[in-house]
C-alpha cells in the first residue's frame, strides 16, 4: 500500500485543512514543506533489502523507518533523497547533514535512498476529536 | 523525482499558505519537529525464522534498541527476552540538564512497556546470577533459567572505588551521578545548597568513559546554575586526567574561556587525585607539583568498566579486563562464542554514546538475524554519532560524526568530513537538541 497521496489537490487541500484543525493534538502540520507526520495508529511496513542496515543510521533522527523526527524521509522518492544529499554534501558550512551526506559513499546514498523509498504507509486516518 | 510527492508537497503548501494563520504556534514547526514516531505501528518483517531465541541484558540506550529491531527485522519466529534489573530507564543523556534545574529527573523515566506491546518483547524484571555458554543458558537470581541461540549483554557500565572513594561514598555524601538515577538528585540538592563563595570540583577518569562531551558539559551547566541563581564567586574546578578537553574542544574552549569566564577553572593533565572525606580535602599532582583544594561539593567521575555480567560471561578480554573485546561486524564476543556485547560494554573505537549505542544495537541486530537465515554479516556497516551538548539553560553544541567499517585495522574510523563540531554555540541548537533527544529515545524505546 502506499503513502496517501492527493490526486485532485484543491478538494484534498479543504478536507485536509479542516482535518488538520479538528486534530489539533495528533497531528501537527508543518510549514516547511516536508512530508507530515503520520497519524497516531498508522502502521508502517518495510521490505529487507540492501540499505537496510544503512537507512538505520537515519532513524536516530528521522525516526524509526524514516516516519518523523527533523523531516519525515518514508514515503520521499528515491531520487529526491538522493538529491537533497547530494546537496548537503556540496555545502561546506558545517552542518550536522552535510557531515553525514559526506560518510557515506555515493552506492550506500543510493542504497539507503533506495530503502527509505520503500517504506510503506498504511496510514490510519487523522482521528476527529 | 517523485510526481506524487510533488504533487503532495504542492498541495501541503497551498493548504498552508491560506491555513497559516488559523494554526496555533504551537503548529508552527518552530523547531523541525515532525513527531517521533512513538505512536506508529511497524509491521514485523516475514523472514522464515522460527524457534530461535535471543536473550537481551539490559534495557539502556544499547538493549532496549537491539530488542526492538530484532523482533522489526528478525519477524515473530525470533523470540527475544529483554532482562533488565531496574522497574523503569533513567536516561543518562539530558540528565546534566537536572543539575542546572533546566529539567526534573522525572521526565527522563522511560518505560520498557511499548518494546512489548508494540514489537511482542518478552521483559523480564530481574538479575543475572550465572551465564553457562556451554549449555547457553543464562540464571537469574530468582532461579529461572533461560535458554538462547544468542545473548547480547548491553549492561552498560559500572565504577571503580578510586581517589578513596567508595561504593557507599557514591550513594552518599559523593555522588558521581554518571548513571543517571538518585545520584543525579543528590547531586542537584548539594548544588543548590551551595553559598556565595563556594567552590565545586569535579574529576574526568582518563579516557575511555561514557560519554566524552559529558564532564564539560556538565561543568558549564553546574556554572550556568550558580551564575543565575545569584551566588556571586563560586567556582568551577574541572580536574581532567586527560591532557586536553576530550570532545567540542573550540566550543568548550569557548565556554571555559568566555561564557564562563570567571568561573570554570579547567585543569588538564592532572593525576595522584585523593579525596580527603572528612576534610573535604581534594589533593592532586599538575605539571609536576601538588596541590590540593577544599570544596562544597565534590563530584568525582570515577573510573569506570563493563558491567559485571560481562565478566561473569567471561567476555571482558580487552583494556585490561574493563571491557569486552569484539568483532565490530556483529559485535560478537572475541571471547565467547554466541555472545555479543552492545554500548558502552564493548571495546571499540568509537565513543561510549548512547546515540551510538543505538547503532551498534542495530548492527549486531542485522547480524543475527543473518547468522539465523544462514548469511554472514554485512561485510561494511555504518555507524554514526550526532550528540548536543547544552552550554547553559538555553544554548547548546553539537558534535557529530560517520564511522566506516575499514577491513584492515577490523574497526571503524571516522569518514568523510570526520569528527565536526557546531560552528558555534547557540539557542536553535538548543531547540533542536530536544527533537533530537526524543526521536533517539523513541527509535530505541518505541
Ligand atoms: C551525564 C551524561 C550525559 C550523557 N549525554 C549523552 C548525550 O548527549 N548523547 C549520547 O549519545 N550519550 C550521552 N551519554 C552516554 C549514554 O548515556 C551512554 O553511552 C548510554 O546510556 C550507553 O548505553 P548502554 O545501553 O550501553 O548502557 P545504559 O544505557 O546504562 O543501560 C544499561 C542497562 O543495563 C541494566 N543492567 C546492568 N546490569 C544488569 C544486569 N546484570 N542485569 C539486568 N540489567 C542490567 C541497567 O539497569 C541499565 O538499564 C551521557 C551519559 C551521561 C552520564
Amino acid at each position: 500500500m502506499s503513502a496517501p497521496s492527493c490526486l485532485n489537490p484543491k478538494a484534498c487541500c479543504t478536507s485536509g485543512l479542516i482535518a488538520a484543525l479538528l486534530s489539533f493534538a495528533a497531528t501537527p502540520v508543518f510549514s516547511d514543506g516536508h512530508a507530515p507526520a503520520l497519524g497516531a495508529g498508522a502502521t508502517v511496513s518495510a521490505p529487507a533489502m540492501p540499505g537496510r542496515l544503512l537507512a538505520s543510521n537515519c532513524f536516530q533522527c528521522h525516526a524509526t523507518n524514516g516516519v518523523g523526527g527533523f523531516d519525515r524521509l518514508a514515503g520521499l522518492g528515491a531520487n529526491e533523497i538522493m538529491e537533497e544529499m547530494l546537496e548537503k554534501r556540496a555545502k561546506s558550512k558545517a552542518k550536522i547533514m552535510s557531515v553525514h551526506a559526506l560518510g557515506y559513499s555515493r552506492e550506500q546514498l543510493e542504497q539507503l535512498s533506495a530503502y527509505l523509498a520503500s517504506v510503506r504507509t498504511n496510514a490510519a486516518r487523522p482521528s476527529s476529536r | 523525482m517523485n510526481r506524487e510527492y510533488l504533487n503532495r508537497r504542492h498541495f501541503l503548501s497551498l493548504c498552508l499558505a491560506g491555513g497559516a494563520m488559523l494554526l496555533p504556534p504551537l503548529l508552527r514547526g518552530d523547531d523541525d519537529n515532525n513527531g517521533d514516531g512513538s505512536n506508529v505501528n511497524f509491521a514485523l518483517a516475514q523472514t522464515g525464522i522460527t524457534n530461535r531465541k535471543v536473550v537481551v541484558v539490559g534495557g539502556g540506550m544499547a538493549g532496549a534498541t537491539v530488542a526492538k529491531y530484532l523482533r522489526l527485522w528478525g519477524g515473530s519466529g525470533l523470540e527475544v527476552t529483554l532482562v533488565e534489573k531496574d522497574p523503569a530507564y533513567v536516561s543518562n543523556i539530558m540528565s546534566n540538564l537536572v543539575l542546572s534545574g533546566g529539567r526534573t529527573l522525572s521526565s527522563l523515566n522511560y518505560s520498557h512497556a511499548s518494546l512489548t506491546s508494540k514489537y511482542g518483547v518478552q521483559v523480564r524484571n530481574g538479575t543475572v546470577v550465572a551465564i553457562d555458554a556451554q549449555a547457553r543458558t543464562l540464571t537469574l537470581a530468582d532461579g529461572t533459567s533461560l535458554p538462547y541461540d544468542r545473548l547480547v549483554l548491553a549492561p552498560g557500565i559500572r565504577f571503580d572505588d578510586a581517589y578513596g572513594l567508595t561504593q557507599a561514598d557514591y550513594e552518599s555524601a559523593f555522588p558521581h551521578a554518571w548513571h543517571a538515577g538518585p545520584q543525579t538528585q543528590t547531586l542537584r540538592d548539594q548544588i543548590t545548597a551551595m553559598q556565595s563563595g563556594d567552590t565545586f570540583v569535579m574529576t574526568i577518569p582518563a579516557k575511555p568513559y561514557r560519554c566524552p562531551p559529558g564532564p564539560y558539559e556538565r561543568a558549564c551547566l553546574v556554572a550556568d546554575y550558580l551564575k543565575t541563581s545569584g551566588k556571586s564567586g563560586c567556582k568551577v574546578v574541572v580536574l581532567d586526567e586527560n591532557p586536553a578537553i576530550q570532545a567540542e574542544p573550540h566550543n568548550f574552549n569557548l565556554a571555559f574561556t568566555q561564557t564562563h569566564a570567571g568561573i570554570i577553572d579547567y585543569r588538564p593533565g592532572v593525576s595522584g587525585i585523593k579525596v580527603d572525606k572528612t576534610t573535604r580535602a581534594v589533593s592532586f599532582t599538575q605539571g609536576g607539583a601538588q596541590q590540593a583544594l577544599t570544596a562544597k561539593v565534590i563530584n568525582v567521575i570515577p573510573p569506570q568498566r563493563a558491567g559485571t555480567v560481562v565478566d561473569l560471561a567471561g567476555a571482558n578480554n580487552s583494556g585490561g579486563g574493563r571491557w569486552a573485546g569484539v568483532d565490530v561486524l556483529s559485535y560478537a564476543s572475541t571471547a565467547v562464542p554466541n555472545i555479543h556485547i552492545i554500548g558502552d560494554a564493548s571495546a571499540t573505537t568509537q565513543p561510549k554514546a548512547g546515540h551510538v549505542a543505538n547503532q551498534e544495537a542495530k548492527v549486531c541486530a542485522d547480524a543475527i538475524v543473518r547468522a539465523f537465515l544462514g548469511q554472514q554479516p554485512d561485510p561494511a556497516p555504518v555507524t554514526n554519532s550526532a550528540c548536543y551538548s547544552p552550554i547553559t539553560n538555553s544554548t547548546a553544541s553539537w558534535l557529530t560524526v560517520v564511522y566506516q567499517y575499514d577491513g584492515n585495522s577490523k574497526t571503524m574510523v571516522p569518514s568523510g568530513a570526520g569528527v565536526v563540531e557546531a560552528a558555534s554555540i547557540s539557542s536553535k541548537n538548543f531547540s533542536q537538541m530536544n527533537t533530537w533527544f526524543n526521536t533517539l529515545m523513541a527509535d530505541s524505546f518505541a
